[in-house]
């Protein structure tokens, strides 16, 4: 029943469907989209229907109607050994996939078509493969040393890109401390695992497949939830002084917020300076630098621009970071570099910095 | 008129054809020649590979040399103006670069690659075709870094290049990126190179080479395999940084972009510490074999020796950051790395201690190699005192980047790794050509050398210590008199050694002139690399000899009365061999040449020019790669008829997984 | 073949090390075991010993070494000797004896680490900045009374003798080290960091320094002075930092000064400098401040600044002397160096070589860049009269 022609314009007709099913989720007015699905379903399934009604319905009947009788051991023991094939499914899936992207969105057409061009290619020397001589495990062999160079590299980009994908989103997702316990923890397993398989010879096939499925759903589930999560905001208060310490050598000086007048700053020019910042005061409030900055306009004539560079809004007693970086010396009598505590967009308190030349 | 449709005629199932490899895929012939530049362009035979790196490594190593000399012109005298401060910034760093990656790094392979399947009774390494591609992707990668020379200028920011320094704003030249991509090439050649070995010796030893029965020289190489497995992909990611900042404007290393420069030094030093070992553990592997036959008993430890250098590729990894006390590194780092690095000095003490031992109580023969070995014991001692000293991290805040620190190195390097070549050299080049190098002549170069090599770099303690700074193009009188007088000797001495090394280059002409008539055993050697024709055959082994002990063929020349411990000589050299022939293995496989593996190689620079001019060149080389890379994998596993030996009754090739 | 020759070069020549370095002396102003200053006592305190007993390990292993080639040299026999495979508890205990060695110089090693990294507060520090290819520094805080702050010179830090003086070294471009080895280790210089370290000079004097990490093309030309003064001295010199630049009297000066504002402080700051600006709309003429803007001109974005040029003893990264030879008077140097470069003493033909051909002098990037900047100071092109001008001027820079 589910032969060849079957399998290809079932999968067609059903990829449809589910098309549009997800089209009439995520579209409310537009409805182009699943006319275009459900009229591939349409189309898919009466010509399915009719290659099972026509061709698939057993050799021997069709022969007993329509042609003159041979032999029917001689018809079967002519036909060459045709090995299961997937291809055709994939290969709907492919065009289904391709359909899809042209109503969505062309990066999925591109996917589609890859995935068909794929398909030809294998499908073709399969084809090709299977008539080179009579011996099955020599054709598989020839199949093999064809196809095994292009496959081998593919999948494993294909499944290296994954892998890198999905770690990237499970570490944008979690915070230093739980970075550095699921590094030594999946070290471990690592180590675990690879003394297990060296020690033990003979592992069962169900164990062995039934680890790494395991292993894989676990990554996947985990990749999965990284993606739902979203990466991680960057923290703008600081755990302890832990941030505070590692960037000490990149930490210019201190400035404490506490809602009266701050200290004079003298900091070099054309360096990068990194202010840590303490939130001393009840509200939450955030450093503000006024700086400037070198802009070259269309003319090639240099214009010095006001620019503003703010820590993270702080809560009390949180700690936060402000680097800025000046130019030119603070001789200017027209400007002077000024930085400011700001809660909800106010200054509350000012002080000045002074650039030496 | 009806159409008749003809009767379908009943198929014939055609006979099984016969299974021929070479005639399914007829494009991808193997080559076949044996002799002529075809044989040597297309080998996999570790042999001619092994000498096709010591002859590149070796040109390398006097082109480096010839810099080397031109910047001791400079610096003989003060305000010198024999070469302009960019030439001389190119300089230094191309000879550095040359030495450490063109010179040291690829020698050792040739040693490793020629000796390691003889030491340990295979008949090649265990991928061929790989081990190919290494040798020509290190040459490719040094022709490339050379091309920098017609193509925009040598890199000049040092061998170490420096971020900030080496970013586009500050190194606006190309030179550069052919550093960058120069190493990046011969450091794929050494990581292939490194799995190739370490799968080698770990899976084909001969029967009952158990890894504590190894020759030494083996077991140093498998712990330097083992660092250059976890080293290189450092510097990879560092010089794929470095070439997307240059290239594709990324700010991995961008001070103004927010950058800490220092993550360039970490990175380059990670690599960097572990590579130092990389240089010189060949060379303490050479020695280790070299002074028990001349002292004629074994090496003394041999665990204790093994162990050390296992140790000293461990502890390796955990001081890298003493190149680095000054950078700005809290205090709690430098504490921590001054200690480490004071550590690692233990077991190269003992493996001092331990070839000392070796020679005591020994009958010594003072052939050039064993003086090269008890010359490299003295000057490596001497490199290793003071590199004890820069381990005193307050100490090193006045030491590093001056000239002492210049010493140390060339001490480890030059009297230590250098010296562990040249006595590989004078130690095997019978086993490997058939003629024994002239002993008059070998003497005087090792004499020369010795005096050159103190001459030179004994003066750089003395004028790093009066404050001579490191990559300065020229020196000053203000600096005083001891850096400027040292500075003149150490010209002197550097001359006196290219003088050596002329004598070692008229020793090799000389006595490749020579009738090809060394002794099976020159030396009354003790491994089992000894136990193959001088040079050995194509296929190394008749058979293999089966193992029972260290020193393998030394317990077969001699056995041992346990009771009175005399020692009595059983059989000669010539008897084993004989008996070998005798045992001859009836088929011998052995992996067929390939014209792939240098096609593959010619793409890489290609990219990599690519890179640098125009990405559809890059897309060209990425072309011809990924041919190359598909003809490797179509070929037939053998060529045509290259058994060594057919079975009768016709080619029943089979078709093999391992090409 | 007996091997003593040599044993005896290498043991001659790490002995005669030995003993030449401790003869090095005054001779060389870049001396590592010279210290003068309490850190660099502290590191030579700690470093010497260590030096000799790697000095006696070494002439032990060349004395076995010796005996050994010579004791067990093949002397014609066929004796095959004891085939000894090794003594594993002697080997232990020279493995483990190294290590105790070693373990014993790290702990004073450890404890110097740390006590040289502790920074002092004298009420001041000093932020020194490297650029290609030369030192800035800036002060902050006061000293006896004397306020530092707004001080920003180049090419000689001045610190008051026996005050271990709090640094911040940092960079501009790239990585460059400060060193003056008879006052301490060196520390490089990172953009993006501030590196925190001490000097500290016990007499007055003037130290050399130099740069010690490759920064380029003109790394050798990169020197630095520590320059100590005692605490009147340093006081005075302090006062005198603080006042800008008076406006010359000298006609001739009074001309240099303009070609100054026209060519030299599109990069080179001088405090003081004036130029009367026409106010287009309304036609009055004001002085307004010149303010240098060489992060327009110049990839690091500073150029050393000029104001008290004449107070110091050299320039152009310190690789060349303002002053003749034989016009330094060490006896009294700091006294005369309070007082300056003046008159005959200046160094007239290196300062205009300087002016006309700045990269001839000192190799440096000439050309402009991709971003339109230069590295280091271009030949501007002057005339002779143009240069005769601006030097009446610098000497009016005191």
């Amino acid at each position: 029943m589910f032969t060849t022609g079957f399998k290809l314009y079932g999968v067609l007709a059903l990829v449809g469907l589910l098309a549009a099913f997800v089209q009439t989720l995520s579209v409310t007015d537009e409805f182009v989209g699943i006319w275009v699905y459900l009229g591939l379903t349409a189309a898919a399934g009466l010509v399915g229907g009719m290659v099972v009604y026509y061709r698939d319905a057993g050799t021997g009947t069709l022969v007993a109607r329509q042609l003159r009788p041979v032999e029917a051991e001689s018809v079967t023991a002519n036909a060459p050994a045709v090995t299961p094939s997937t291809w055709p499914l994939i290969g709907a899936l492919g065009v289904g996939i391709t359909a899809v992207g042209l109503v969505e969105n062309p990066f999925i057409t591109t996917i589609g078509l890859a995935v068909v061009a794929g398909t030809i290619v294998e499908w073709m020397v399969q084809g090709w493969s299977d008539r080179a001589t009579a011996d099955c495990r020599y054709n598989a062999g020839l199949r093999g040393r064809i196809l095994h160079p292009l496959e081998f590299p593919v999948l494993g980009a294909l499944v290296a890109g994954f892998v890198i994908y999905a770690f990237s989103r499970i570490m944008l997702a979690i915070n230093v401390t739980v970075a550095l316990v699921l590094f030594c923890v999946v070290g471990a397993v690592i180590l675990v695992v690879a003394a297990a398989l060296a020690r033990l010879k003979e592992l069962s096939r169900p164990v062995l497949i039934g680890v790494s499925v395991i292993g894989v759903g676990l990554f996947v589930a985990a990749a999965a939830t990284g993606i739902a999560l979203g990466p991680v905001e960057h923290e703008t208060d600081f755990v302890g002084n832990q941030r505070a310490v590692a960037m000490k050598a990149n930490t210019f000086g201190t400035v404490t917020m506490t809602g009266s007048e701050l200290p004079t700053l003298t900091v070099p020019k054309g360096t990068e300076i990194g202010i840590l910042v303490v939130n001393d005061s009840p509200e939450p409030s955030k450093l503000v630098v006024k700086g400037r900055r070198v802009v070259t306009d269309a003319a090639g004539n240099a214009q010095l621009v006001v620019e503003e560079f703010a820590s993270g809004e702080l809560a009390k007693d949180k700690t936060g970071y402000v680097v800025f970086r000046m130019p030119r010396a603070s001789d200017d009598k027209d400007f002077k570099y000024t930085y400011e505590q700001q809660v909800e967009g106010k200054a509350v308190a000012a002080g000045l910095i002074v650039v030496p030349s | 008129m009806a159409i008749v449709e003809k009767p379908p005629t009943p198929l014939e199932l055609a006979p099984a054809p016969v299974v021929v490899p070479r005639q399914a895929f007829g494009l991808y012939k193997r080559p076949v020649s044996t002799t002529g530049w075809k044989s040597w362009l297309f080998t996999v035979d570790h042999k001619k590979l092994g000498i096709m790196y010591g002859v590149a490594a070796f040109v390398f190593f006097i082109i480096g040399g010839i810099e080397a000399l031109l910047i001791r012109l400079q610096l003989a005298r003060p305000n010198g103006t024999i070469l302009s401060a960019q030439t001389y910034n190119e300089l230094f760093t191309t000879h550095a670069t040359t030495m450490v990656f063109l010179f040291v790094m690829p020698m050792g392979a040739a040693f490793w690659n020629y000796f390691i399947p003889l030491q340990i009774g295979a008949r090649d390494v265990a991928f061929p075709r790989i081990n190919a591609l290494g040798f020509w992707l290190f040459l490719f990668g040094g022709l490339f870094f050379y091309l920098s020379l017609f193509l925009g200028g040598l890199p000049d920011c040092g061998w170490f290049c420096y971020a900030p320094n080496s970013g586009a704003v500050f190194s606006p030249t190309n030179g550069v990126d052919f550093w960058a991509i120069a190493l990046q090439i011969t450091g794929i050649a050494s990581l292939t190179g490194s799995i190739n070995i370490i799968v080698t010796v770990l899976n084909m030893r001969a029967p009952g080479m158990t890894l504590m029965k190894l020759p030494i020289f083996t077991w140093m190489v498998l712990v330097v395999q083992f660092l250059l497995v976890f080293a290189i992909p450092v510097i990879s990611v560092a010089l794929f940084l470095l070439m997307f900042q240059r290239v594709f404007g990324a700010t991995f290393f961008d001070a103004a972009a927010g950058a800490d420069p220092l993550l360039w030094q970490h990175l380059f030093w990670i690599f960097g510490h572990p590579e130092v070992y990389i240089l010189i553990l060949p060379s303490f592997g050479i020695v280790s074999e070299i002074l028990p036959v001349f002292s004629r008993k074994p090496l003394f430890g041999y665990p204790f020796v093994v162990f050390s250098g296992a140790a000293i590729g461990f502890m390796g990894w955990g001081v890298w950051a003493h190149h680095m006390f000054a950078s700005g590194l809290g205090p709690v780092s430098v504490a921590v790395f001054s200690a480490t690095t004071m550590f690692i000095a233990v077991p190269t003490g003992v493996k001092i201690i331990n070839w000392i031992a070796t020679m005591w109580g020994g009958k010594i023969r003072f052939t050039t190699a064993m003086l090269f070995s008890i010359g490299l014991i003295v000057e490596f001692t001497i490199g290793g005192l003071s590199g004890v000293t820069h381990a005193i991290a307050p100490s090193d805040w006045q030491q590093t980047d001056t000239y002492h620190i210049v010493a140390h190195f060339h001490y480890v390097l030059f009297g230590g790794a250098v010296f562990g070549i040249f006595a590989g050299f004078y130690y095997w080049w019978p086993k490997m050509f058939g003629r024994l190098l002239d002993e008059k002549l070998g003497k005087w170069n090792f004499w020369l050398m010795v005096l050159g090599v103190n001459l030179t770099f004994a003066p750089m303690h003395i004028s790093g210590l009066a404050g001579q700074s490191r990559r300065n193009y020229i020196i000053d009188d203000v600096q005083g008199p001891w850096v400027t007088s040292m500075n003149l000797i150490a010209t002197i001495g550097a001359f006196v050694l290219a003088v050596g090394v002329l004598i070692f280059i008229i020793n090799v002409v000389k006595t490749s002139r020579g009738p090809r008539n060394a002794p099976l055993d020159p030396w009354d050697a003790r491994t089992y690399e000894w136990m193959t024709t001088s040079p050995p055959k194509e296929h190394n082994f008749d058979s293999i000899p089966p193992v029972h002990s260290i020193d393998e063929f030394f317990h077969r020349k001699y056995a041992e009365d346990h009771d009175t411990g005399e020692i009595r000589k059983v059989a000669t050299a010539e008897e084993i061999m004989a008996e070998q022939e005798a045992n001859a293995d009836k088929h011998i496989h052995l992996p067929s040449p390939s014209y792939w593996p240098i096609v593959l190689a010619s793409g890489v620079p290609v990219i990599g020019l690519g890179l640098i001019f125009s990405v559809p060149l890059a897309i060209v080389g990425g072309v011809i790669v990924l041919l190359g890379a598909y003809g490797w994998a179509l070929e037939p596993s053998v060529a045509d008829d290259t058994d060594f030996d057919p079975p009768a009754g016709g080619p029943s090739k089979e078709l093999s997984t391992v090409g | 073949m007996s091997n003593h020759g040599r044993r005896a070069v290498a043991g001659a020549a790490v002995a005669a090390g030995l003993v030449l370095l401790a003869g090095c002396g005054d001779s060389s102003p870049l001396d590592t075991w010279n210290p003068k200053g309490v850190d660099a006592q502290k590191i030579h305190d700690l470093q010497w010993w260590v030096f000799a007993i790697a000095g006696i390990v070494g002439i032990v292993v060349f004395a076995v070494v010796a005996v050994a080639v010579v004791k067990f040299r093949d002397r014609g026999d066929d004796r095959v000797p004891k085939q000894v495979h090794g003594a594993p508890k002697l080997e232990v205990a020279w493995t483990i004896a190294p290590a105790v060695l070693l373990a014993g110089i790290a702990v004073p090693t450890l404890a110097a680490v740390f006590d040289l990294t502790k920074q002092d507060d004298p009420g001041f520090e000093i932020t020194v900045i490297g650029q290609q290819w030369w030192w800035e520094y800036q002060y902050r805080g006061s000293y006896n009374g004397q306020s530092l702050d707004g001080i920003v010179t180049s090419g000689e830090m001045v610190i008051p003798a026996g005050v271990r003086v709090p640094l911040r070294t940092t960079s501009r471009d790239v990585i460059h080290s400060w060193w003056v080895p008879a006052l301490n280790g060196k520390r490089d210089a990172v953009p993006n960091r501030f590196h925190d370290w001490n000097i500290q000079a016990f007499e007055p004097g003037d130290y050399l320094g130099w740069c010690t990490e490759f920064c380029g093309l003109s790394h050798a030309n990169m020197r630095a002075h520590a320059v100590a003064l005692t605490p009147e001295n340093f006081v005075a010199w302090a006062k005198n930092q603080q006042k800008p630049a008076a406006k010359p009297t000298d006609p001739t000066a009074l001309q240099g000064m303009g070609v100054f504002a026209a060519q030299c402080a599109r990069c080179h700051t001088v405090k003081g400098l004036t130029q009367t600006v026409k106010d287009p709309t309304t036609g009055a003429e004001t002085e307004q401040p010149v303010i240098a803007a060489p992060d327009q001109q110049l990839v690091s974005g500073a150029a050393p600044s000029l104001t008290h040029l004449m107070s110091r003893t050299s320039f152009a990264g310190a690789k060349y002397d303002l002053k003749k030879p034989g016009c330094t008077n060490d006896s009294a140097y700091d006294q005369a160096y309070v007082t300056g470069t003046a008159g005959n003493c200046l160094n007239r033909a290196d300062l205009e070589s300087w002016l006309r051909n700045a990269p001839e002098m000192k190799p440096m990037y000439a050309q402009l860049n991709d971003d339109k900047k230069y590295r280091g100071m271009p030949a501007l092109g002057l005339s002779e009269q143009q240069i005769d001008l601006l030097v009446a001027y610098l000497v009016t820079l005191k």
